[in-house]
């Protein structure tokens, strides 16, 4: 079952970041997007960090399972939206990141992942050249 | 149990104005209709994320261990 087409119109957009597999997209879509993002952030009183220091492979958050929607249950849907079209005046977004999406259209099914790892390192007797906070 | 069935007429969508400060960690904004829309985020940061100790760096593996 495919959705209808629309027409979208966008009057303004300013948009001051989009990062780590984030997607801004205009009009429709037919076959979704997937996005996926996998972050190790480690944060470490002195910066010596090495190469392949720390592979994915060794955090279990990596090769979890993901959690497998229920299926869908309820009457049958059908949609129309005989080329109704979108307008929008002004969009401001700051920041998209980490395996998110902005559409303005039709589209899907969408599909994303973020799996993200904190490490915070604290080294005795080494000060930070800058201040950090270890919460 | 098969319930009846649903039509959705999906009319014209009119906006002024977004004012969004952030969108993040598989969140998903959009203006507009989608089937299904599937987002995961996971955050792990357990009590032993947090390493209080000397740095002993290891010394490189061997070539033939890489």
């Amino acid at each position: 079952m495919s959705l209808s087409r629309r027409v979208s119109a966008v009057g303004l957009v300013y948009i001051n970041s989009a990062s780590d597999s984030s997607v801004v997209h205009f009009g429709d879509n037919r076959d979704g997007a997937r996005l996926k993002a996998r972050v190790l952030a480690v944060q470490r009183s002195v910066a010596t960090f090495k190469d392949n220091e720390f592979p994915f492979a060794s955090y279990s958050l990596f090769t979890r399972p993901l959690p497998v929607p229920p299926p869908d249950e309820g009457p049958a849907a059908f949609f129309e939206s005989s080329c109704a079209p979108i307008e929008i005046g002004t969009v401001q977004i700051t920041a998209i990141s980490a395996a998110s999406h902005v559409r303005f259209g039709n589209g899907g099914p969408e599909t994303a992942e973020t799996r993200i790892v904190n490490i915070r390192n604290r080294i005795p007797g080494v000060q930070p050249r800058v201040e950090v906070d270890f919460k | 149990m098969k319930l009846g069935q649903m039509i959705v007429n999906n009319e014209p969508v009119r906006i002024g104005s977004i004012r969004v400060l952030g969108i993040s960690s598989s969140s998903s904004m959009l203006v507009g209709d989608t089937q299904s829309m599937t987002l995961y985020s996971y955050f792990d940061t357990p009590p032993e994320s947090v390493i209080i100790g000397p740095l002993a760096p290891l010394p490189d593996l061997p070539e033939e261990n890489l």
